[in-house]
């Protein structure tokens, strides 16, 4: 019969085996979220060199029940007195869709959304041959791969 | 909703189906086939399972206070519309105008007088407690349907306001919740 020590040490072993395994997954959607902002944040320099844009990143808290709660950084793009944000919303997502080259749906590696509370835009993972590919989603029609072009479309939109 | 029964199967179903969100929404959405129609369906697509779950566990937290407030409500409305034809059926049978006139008082008051004063008289017959037990769940609809303002009443569940009120109706001869 199992004893409360062997009991809680084989609990203890299995909770700290799983919150490594999730520390290495957080910190891989953290490093995926800090490359994307890296790359929304060069296209903004590129395109306003008045700096009319003001961008900062803040946390923001995420509970997945996979992961537990934590924190992961959000871009805020702010002018004009409006504001649009890069919010985070799940690693584990539901969000699905046809990643480039693929003839089926798939479930996205992550989800962030692009939002003023007021509407949104969907931003989803896939892991690519060459990293992460991220696909945007307005909700109306298929979602298209994000690039600087699609964008600066999506980010007019909220400034307008 | 016109009877207790019917306000206690509203809440029961209610509470029993938000647990079951909550339930799938931690335990198994993102298990659900989202690469399937479901992935395409507007009311469920941008759902996350956290989602769900904050919203169910909002519910939840107040699903117990409104129920008494809903229990209470119908229950008042019962006991009102059967004494009150119970009464007026004596009533008929009263000729001198003068207690005629106190009886239709009287009528008034049931439909709409302090529901205290309504089954007061119910007291002397061996009720005391269970009249006193029901006003605990009077008082504590009052504080919730106030805006829980001022000092808090004890709690009353749902289950326990529902025995109490349906003993009562039983008493009054207002049959078993209907």
């Amino acid at each position: 019969m199992t004893t409360l020590t062997e009991f809680l040490r084989e609990k203890a072993a299995k909770h700290a085996a799983e919150s490594a395994k999730n520390e290495g997954i957080i910190k891989e959607w953290d490093d995926a979220l800090r490359r994307l902002y890296a790359q929304v944040r060069d296209w903004l320099v590129a395109s306003d060199p008045d700096r009319v844009l003001s961008v900062d990143e803040s946390s923001t808290d995420i509970h997945e029940e996979a992961l537990g709660r934590y924190k992961v950084p959000r871009l805020n793009i702010k002018a004009l007195g409006q504001w649009v944000s890069l919010i985070p919303k799940a690693r584990f997502t539901v969000g699905t869709a046809y990643p480039p080259q693929k003839t089926t749906p798939e479930r996205a590696a992550g989800r962030v959304d692009i939002t003023n509370e007021a509407r949104r835009h969907v931003l989803y993972r896939f892991h690519g041959p060459n990293g992460d590919v991220w696909l945007i989603d307005d909700l109306k029609s298929s979602p298209v791969e994000l690039n600087r072009e699609n964008f600066e479309a999506v980010l007019m939109s909220y400034f307008r | 909703m016109n009877t207790l029964d019917d306000a206690w199967n509203w809440y029961v179903s209610t509470r029993q189906n938000l647990m079951r969100m909550n339930r799938l929404a931690r335990k198994y959405w993102n298990d659900l086939p989202w690469e399937k129609e479901i992935g395409r369906d507007d009311e469920f697509r941008l759902l996350e399972g956290d989602d769900v779950r904050t919203e169910t566990e909002r519910s939840l937290e107040f699903i117990d206070d409104l129920a008494i407030v809903v229990l209470f409500s119908v229950f008042e409305q019962v006991v009102r519309s059967h004494v009150q034809i119970e009464a007026a059926a004596e009533v008929d049978k009263i000729l001198h105008p003068i207690l005629r006139k106190a009886a239709g008082d009287a009528i008034e008051q049931i439909e709409t007088g302090s529901f205290a004063r309504v089954v007061e008289p119910y007291k002397p017959a061996g009720n005391a407690d269970l009249i006193e037990e029901v006003n605990q769940v009077r008082r504590y609809r009052n504080w919730v349907a106030h805006g829980r303002r001022g000092e808090q009443p004890p709690i009353v569940d749902p289950k326990t306001a529902y025995q109490r009120l349906s003993r009562l109706l039983i008493v009054i001869g207002a049959g078993g919740g209907s």
